[in-house]
């Protein structure tokens, strides 16, 4: 379709032989009343000024009149529905099943379903990353260093390497952390199994044995049984003690430690500091799985409905 | 025994049954709430119903493919095709105007026909002179307004067969069915400013292909 160079002059109209020049899709957007700003100021100087212009504008509220005047096409057969057709047409099958889930009563699955789904993820996410959900295993971490500076009065420079896996949920402060360690002489480099119960021991509160308080912010209650083998194989029980040590407490406290072993004990007590913590860090995973899990079959759902249908 | 009491009370009875029949009741347009009672009972299983809705919108159906698929049989297929895909999909209904429903499904199935049969060039409109339909002719009819009349339509006819598609079917939904332009956008999934823009061109598509005959329309001899 002949589309006139855009960049003439739209004003200056006067000239009829400049008409091959002018804009004419302006000019039908003008008569179709389209035309607004400056485009309709364009247009109505061309409709005014062209006469080429002005007899398109004409033609084209004419024909656009004509339009709706047409004659209307006669059908030659008859659309109803026989039996059989719509018989055939139904859904069967798993096609029925599906068929209540297109319709619109069920719309707001797929709303709903990408919501969970979304907040399922994030939930797992969250829970991967291991941040702490309001625990008390982050209010432990400063309550470590000083704990650490307790380290090189130990007695006899003996250190107990433990390494603390502290329970869920554990997060009141450790009465048993003042109890005294007892550990086998000798023992280089142990690593600690802290029971379930290890707790975040927030007080530098080591007994004269030289226990430390916990860098990860575990360590094991009273009742709990921590159990250390030293490197001679000799186990060595520490109840009620404090079981972990912060990283930079370890070589000051201890020359003889082997830095494998310190760096274990580092590791365990960072896992500590994950799993310990509120109960979310628990239900978290679980609850997320579920929500992605129950928001991927709604989604899943009404899309599969939608296409079948 | 018409004046007796239990005629009464049964013509009382009788009426909260009407009233009972659809969601509809708050829909005031008579033609609207019938529709919507026959496909709720058509969504209950009565095909009987459907056909009612069948017959009621069969003939606008079709005179509105007919404009937008170059051929009278695709016309035909994309009409029934439309009626199958609303029966298929009733429950898909979402309330508002029943016509509107099915004309959306019938111009989404003549769009689907002229796609399919793109690769396929087929025969260019018919002449429509035997076969349309045209309003009985008054006593004050002109003859020769009348063959004019005639005249115009079939040259718009086969003008608006030799545009595009895109341009014939906005320019068939605006003009002739009298849709506005966000809802041809919506029905055909493109912008508001190119429905605007297929129209604008069609039009002057259209007058390029008619400035022979711009005298029928002027009410001149052509």
């Amino acid at each position: 379709m002949p589309h006139p160079a855009e960049h003439a002059d739209p004003l200056a109209p006067a000239d009829p032989a400049a008409h091959a020049t002018h804009d004419t899709l302006l000019v039908a957007a003008f008569a179709g009343g389209d035309a607004t700003g400056a485009e309709l100021e364009t247009a109505a100087a061309l409709v005014a000024g062209c006469p080429g212009c002005a007899a398109l504008h004409g033609d084209l509220r004419l024909i656009a009149a004509a339009l709706p005047a047409m004659p209307t096409p006669r059908r030659s057969r008859d659309f109803r529905l026989t039996a059989g057709q719509a018989a055939s047409l139904r859904p069967a099958g798993w096609r029925r099943f599906l068929a209540p889930f297109a319709g619109p009563r069920f719309a707001f699955a797929a709303p709903l379903g990408s919501g969970l789904a979304a907040l399922g993820l994030a939930g797992l996410l969250l829970a991967g990353t291991g941040l702490p959900l309001g625990g008390s295993s982050a209010g432990a971490v400063p309550a470590a260093a000083p704990a650490a500076s307790a380290a090189p009065t130990a007695e006899d420079g003996f250190v107990s390497m433990a390494a603390a896996s502290a329970a869920p949920g554990a997060s009141a402060p450790a009465p048993g952390a003042q109890g005294p360690v007892t550990a086998p002489a000798g023992n280089t480099g142990a690593a600690a199994t802290a029971g379930p119960a290890a707790t975040a021991a927030p007080a530098p509160t080591a007994g004269p044995a030289g226990a430390l308080a916990p860098a990860g912010g575990a360590s094991t209650s009273a009742n709990d049984k921590s159990s250390a083998s030293g490197a001679d194989g000799s186990p060595g029980t520490v109840p009620g003690a404090a079981a972990a040590m912060t990283p930079g407490a370890s070589p000051a406290s201890s020359p003889v430690d082997a830095p494998g072993a310190s760096r274990e004990a580092m590791r365990a007590a960072d896992v500590g500091d994950q799993t310990g913590g509120s109960p979310f860090n628990s239900v978290l995973p679980a609850l997320g799985a579920a929500m992605l899990l129950v928001g991927l079959a709604l989604t899943g759902l009404r899309v599969l409905s939608r296409r079948v249908a | 025994m018409l004046d007796s009491p239990r005629l009464t009370i049964a013509a009382r009875r009788a009426a909260p049954v009407v009233q009972d029949a659809r969601p509809s009741e708050a829909v005031e347009d008579p033609i609207q709430r019938r529709d919507l009672i026959l496909l709720e009972r058509a969504r209950d299983g009565s095909l009987d119903a459907f056909n009612d809705l069948v017959e009621c919108y069969q003939d606008h159906l079709f005179a509105l493919v007919a404009r937008m698929v170059p051929d009278r049989d695709q016309a035909s297929d994309a009409v029934q095709e439309a009626f199958f895909s609303a029966y298929r999909n009733m429950r898909s209904f979402r309330g508002g105007s029943v016509r509107s429903w099915l004309s959306r499904i019938a111009i989404n199935a003549a769009m689907d026909q002229q796609r399919l049969r793109k690769r396929r060039p087929s025969q260019p409109y018919p002449e429509l002179e035997d076969e349309s339909w045209q309003p009985p002719a008054g006593p004050e009819a002109d003859p020769e307004r009348t063959a004019m009349h005639t005249e115009r339509g079939r040259v718009l006819q086969a003008a608006l067969a030799a545009i595009t598609p895109d341009q014939r079917h906005a320019i068939v939904m605006f003009d002739v069915e009298g849709y506005d332009y966000a809802e041809i956008a919506e029905i055909t999934g493109v912008s508001l400013g190119t429905v605007k823009s297929r129209i604008h061109r069609g039009r002057l598509a259209l007058r390029d292909l008619l400035e022979g005959s711009m005298g029928l329309f002027r009410g001149e001899e052509g």
